[in-house]
C-alpha cells in the first residue's frame, strides 16, 4: 500500500502543558482511532501508529508550535486531515497547519534551525532584569504585555535542543524570579 | 475557580503529576449552569489513577449527566503533596470538570471500594470544608452518600454519611435525585425520611445500636432490614456509550465492558460472589454494540471484558472471536482478566489477538484439594497442572498463581502443599516460571467466614517462614511476593467493625492518616493508638470466633443472601464439604437472592 507522510503542527496550551509527552503520544493515537484516519500501524503484537514527534517539550511548557510526522495510507488533502483531527481535540491543542512531505524527509529535529520561546515574568523585574546570561542563546526582544514582562529568546544552532526549563532556572538565579508562563512560539526550519 | 490564577506554575511543578489535577479531559461532561437543577459530585476516596479505572463510577456518571436538569462531575483524593499544597493556599476540594468546590454541590457520592480508604473519605470531607459527622452538617451542606461495596457493612464510616445505597445504583441514583429534585430547599431531616423510604436506601441516623457490657451488639433498631438493590435485566440496564479517556496512564486504561455480573461458584472466603448475586449475563449482541460504539467515542485500544470470572460467560468462544474479528482493523485488543482454572479457559485466551506471552494468572486460592474444599474451589491438584501444562505448551511463558494464608482450617501441611503444587509445575514446564502473590485471607461480612476469627500477624508470619524455606531453594524460577499483614489486619478490623469505630477512623486521620492503603502512608502504631484512645479492642473485632447467635454490626443489611444459608456453608466447610456452583431452577440452594 502507498504511504503517504503528513507533518502536523498543532498546540499546546495550558493545562495542557502540565501533560508528559507520553500521554500526548496516547492522546493523538485515541484521536487517530476516533477520527478513523488511515494511519499507519506498527508491526508487532502491540501496533502503534507511525507517530514521531521533534524534541520533547518539558513538563509545565506551553506551545504554539507543536509538531509530529504520521504515515497515512490514503492522501487526503490537508484542510480535510485539519478538519478531521481537530473534531477529536480540545482546542488547547488545535492542529493549525498540515503539509505533504516526501517519504524520506528529514525528522523534525533535523529540520529545525531555531526555536523562539516567551518568558513570562511579573512585570515588577522589568527594572531588575539585566542583561541575559551570555550562553549563546539570543535575546531579541523585551516588551510589557498588559501586567506582564515577556522576554523573547532564539534558540538556535548547538542550543536547539537546549531544555527552556533549564533556562528558566538559569534566569531566576540570574534576575530574582521564575517565569509565570514559558511559550514555544515558533519553530524557524 | 480558576486553578490557574490559584496555583501558579511553579507551584503545579512542585506537586507529582499535576495533570491528576486540570480535567479537560475527552469526553467529559459540562453543563451549562442555567441548565442545571441539581449537582452531584462522584467522589472517590482514592488516587485519580485508581478512581478513574473504576466502572461504577463511568456508570453512575453517565446516568446522571444522561439526565435533563442534573451535573454530575467528579473529584478524586489528592496524593498528599498536592493535598497539604491546598489547606495552605486554602483550595477547597473541587470537581474536575467546572472546577466547583465540592461544598456547593447539592450531594457528594462517595465510592467505598476498599475498608483501607476510609481515612481518605475524611480526607476528602475536610478539603471539602464539609464537617465531618452527618449531625454537624448544616441545612447548607451536601448530603454525603455513599455506595459500593463497602456499604454492606458501612457502620464503622455511617455517621460520616447520609445515606447508603446497598447493591446496585443504575436505578436507585434516579430515584434519589428525583427527590432532592422535589424536595430541593426543604430541611435536611424531611429529606433523608423520604430517601430511606427507596428500596435499598439505608439513613444510619435512623438506626440506633445498643451494645452488651462484654462489647458485643445487644441490639439494633428498628429491626427493620434494608435489602440491596439490584438489576434484573443487564441487556435493559443503562451502560455508558461514551467513557472519559484520561491523558494519565490510569490502572486499567482501557474500555472496560462488563459481560456479566455475580458469579455462581460460591466460593465461601468471596465477598463479591456473594452480594453480587444472582449471575446475570449480558448479551453477546449488546456486548459487541457496546464494544463498537465505545472504541469510535474513545478511541481506546484495548477492550476488556469484566465479570468476576470472563470465562463462566455462556457465549464466551462466540464473544472473544466475533469481538477481536470486529475490531482487528482497527488495530484494537479484547483482554480477558480473569480466567477461570481449566484448559478451556487457555484456550480462550490463546483465541485473543493480543498475545502477550508473557504470562496468564489463575487464582487456586489454597495449596491442597482438602483446604480447598473447605473453601469451596472445587480445583483438584490435577485441575492445576494440567491448566499450567497448557498454558506453558501455548507459548506462555509464566503463570501467576494467587494463594491465600490464614484460611479456616489450615494447618501446616497446607501451607507445605502452595510449595509441592509450585515444584510440580516447575517440573512440567522446563524454562518456565511461577509467580506467586500470597495475601492473608480476611473474613468479611455476608460470607460463610463472617463468623470466623482471622489470624495473627505471629502465626502469619511463621507460615510465610515455611514458605520462604521452601520457595527460595527452588532457584529464580519462582518469584513471590506477600501482602503486608499489618495492613490485612486493619482492614479486617474495619471490615467487620461496628459504628464505635468511626471515632477510632477520626482520630486516625487528625493523627495525619491519610491513604492508607498505599505502604508509604500506612501506619499501625496509628491505628493501634486510635483503637487505645478510645478504649477499644482491635482483637476483639478481627482474632475472635462469633457464635451463631451474635448480633452482627450488618445485621440491618442484607445482600439478599440468607444468614441461615451462610452458617449452612460454614458448617459445610467445616466437614470439608463442597457445594457446587448453582443455578436458577435446575441446582439452586435457595441462598434467598433469586
Ligand atoms: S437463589 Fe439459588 S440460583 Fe439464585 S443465587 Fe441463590 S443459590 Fe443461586
Amino acid at each position: 500500500m502507498d504511504k503517504f507522510r503528513y507533518r502536523v503542527k498543532h498546540q499546546k496550551i495550558a493545562p495542557f502543558h502540565f501533560i508528559s509527552q507520553l500521554d500526548l503520544s496516547r492522546l493523538w493515537s485515541r484521536a487517530f482511532r476516533r477520527a478513523g484516519l488511515p494511519v499507519a500501524y506498527s508491526q508487532g503484537f502491540n501496533p502503534r501508529p507511525l507517530l514521531s514527534f521533534g524534541p520533547a517539550l518539558p513538563l509545565g511548557v506551553e506551545s504554539r508550535a507543536e509538531y509530529w510526522d504520521v504515515f497515512l495510507y490514503q492522501e487526503l488533502s490537508p484542510e480535510e486531515i485539519l478538519m478531521i483531527l481537530n473534531r477529536e481535540v480540545l482546542s488547547e491543542l488545535k492542529a493549525e497547519e498540515a503539509n505533504i512531505l516526501p517519504l524520506s524527509f528529514p525528522s523534525i529535529s533535523r529540520s529545525m534551525k531555531g526555536v523562539r520561546y516567551s518568558y513570562y515574568f511579573s512585570q515588577s523585574i522589568e527594572e531588575k532584569a539585566g542583561l541575559s546570561p551570555d550562553m549563546g542563546i539570543e535575546e531579541e526582544k523585551r516588551e510589557v504585555v498588559g501586567e506582564l514582562f515577556v522576554v523573547l529568546f532564539l534558540f538556535k544552532e548547538e542550543k536547539i535542543l537546549y531544555s527552556p526549563a533549564k533556562w528558566a532556572e538559569i534566569l531566576r538565579k540570574e534576575w530574582g524570579e521564575s517565569p509565570v508562563r514559558i511559550v514555544k512560539e515558533e519553530v524557524l526550519w | 475557580m480558576d486553578l490557574e490564577k490559584t496555583l501558579s506554575r511553579q507551584e503545579m511543578l512542585s506537586i507529582s503529576k499535576p495533570a491528576r489535577y486540570i480535567g479537560r479531559e475527552w469526553n467529559i461532561s459540562l453543563k451549562k449552569k442555567e441548565d442545571v437543577e441539581i449537582s452531584v459530585a462522584l467522589a472517590f476516596p482514592d488516587l485519580y489513577e485508581i478512581g478513574m479505572s473504576h466502572l461504577g463510577l463511568k456508570i453512575l456518571y453517565y446516568i446522571l449527566n444522561s439526565l435533563p436538569g442534573v451535573r454530575a462531575e467528579r473529584a478524586f483524593a489528592p496524593w498528599p503533596d498536592m493535598g497539604k499544597m491546598m489547606k495552605e493556599k486554602n483550595i477547597p476540594l473541587y470537581s474536575l470538570e467546572n472546577k466547583i468546590p465540592l461544598r456547593n454541590f447539592d450531594a457528594v457520592g462517595i465510592s467505598l471500594q476498599h475498608e483501607l480508604n476510609y481515612t481518605n473519605v475524611l480526607y476528602l470531607l475536610d478539603l471539602a470544608g464539609i464537617p465531618l459527622r452527618s449531625e454537624e452538617r448544616g441545612e447548607e451542606f451536601p448530603l454525603i452518600l455513599g455506595g459500593g461495596p463497602c456499604a454492606f457493612n458501612p457502620e464503622p464510616v455511617s455517621p460520616f454519611f447520609d445515606v447508603f445505597l446497598l447493591g446496585e445504583g443504575e436505578e436507585a441514583i434516579v430515584e434519589i435525585v428525583e427527590i432532592l429534585r422535589v424536595m430541593k430547599g426543604e430541611k435536611r431531616s424531611d429529606v433523608l425520611s423520604e430517601l430511606a423510604k427507596i428500596e435499598g436506601c439505608y439513613v444510619p441516623l435512623l438506626y440506633s445500636v445498643s451494645y452488651h457490657p462484654d462489647g458485643k451488639i445487644k441490639n439494633i433498631s428498628p429491626s427493620r432490614v434494608v435489602r440491596k438493590r439490584w438489576v434484573k435485566n443487564l441487556d435493559g440496564a443503562p451502560y455508558p456509550q461514551k467513557i472519559i479517556v484520561p491523558y494519565l496512564n490510569i490502572v486499567h486504561d482501557r474500555i472496560p465492558l462488563e459481560i456479566a455480573r455475580g458469579c455462581t461458584r460460591g466460593c465461601r472466603f468471596c465477598q463479591a460472589g456473594m452480594i453480587y448475586r444472582p449471575h446475570r449475563e449480558r448479551s453477546p449482541e449488546k456486548v459487541i454494540e457496546l464494544a463498537e460504539k465505545l472504541v469510535k467515542s474513545t478511541g481506546y485500544e484495548e477492550v476488556s471484558l469484566l465479570s468476576l470470572s470472563s470465562t463462566d460467560y455462556s457465549a464466551i468462544e462466540y464473544l472473544v472471536r466475533d469481538l477481536s474479528f470486529r475490531l482487528k482493523e482497527s488495530k484494537v485488543n479484547v483482554s480477558l482478566p480473569s480466567l477461570r482454572m481449566d484448559a478451556f479457559s487457555v484456550e480462550v485466551a490463546q483465541s485473543l489477538q493480543e498475545v502477550r506471552r508473557s504470562g496468564l494468572t489463575f487464582a487456586p486460592e489454597a495449596g491442597s484439594e482438602r483446604l480447598r474444599r473447605v473453601i469451596n474451589k472445587g480445583l483438584t491438584d490435577e485441575d492445576i497442572f494440567q491448566t499450567v501444562e497448557k498454558t506453558f505448551s501455548s507459548g506462555w511463558r509464566e503463570v501467576k498463581l494467587y494463594f491465600m494464608i490464614g484460611l479456616p482450617g489450615e494447618r501446616e501441611e497446607d501451607i507445605r502443599d502452595i510449595a509441592n503444587l509450585v515444584k510440580e509445575i516447575l517440573g512440567r514446564g522446563k524454562k518456565k516460571g511461577v509467580h506467586l502473590g500470597i495475601s492473608a485471607f480476611i473474613p468479611k461480612s455476608h460470607t460463610p467466614f463472617q463468623w470466623t476469627k482471622q489470624e495473627e500477624i505471629k502465626s502469619l508470619e511463621e507460615k510465610m517462614a515455611i514458605l520462604h524455606s521452601l520457595l527460595r531453594p527452588l532457584g529464580r524460577r519462582v518469584r513471590y511476593n506477600w501482602s503486608d499483614f499489618e495492613v490485612n489486619l486493619v482492614e479486617g478490623a474495619l471490615s467487620r467493625g461496628d459504628r464505635r469505630i468511626s471515632s477510632v477512623i477520626e482520630r486516625v486521620y487528625r493523627k495525619g492518616g491519610v491513604m492508607d492503603n498505599w505502604r508509604e502512608f500506612f501506619s499501625l502504631r496509628r491505628w493501634q493508638e486510635g483503637f487505645e484512645e478510645e478504649g477499644l479492642d482491635l482483637n476483639f473485632y478481627t482474632h475472635r470466633e462469633r457464635d451463631r447467635e451474635e448480633i452482627f454490626p450488618w445485621e440491618h443489611l442484607s445482600p439478599g443472601v440468607s444468614k441461615d444459608f451462610l452458617w449452612k456453608e460454614y458448617q459445610l466447610s467445616q466437614e470439608e464439604k463442597i457445594t457446587p456452583p448453582c443455578q436458577e431452577g435446575k441446582n439452586c440452594y435457595n441462598c434467598g437472592v433469586c
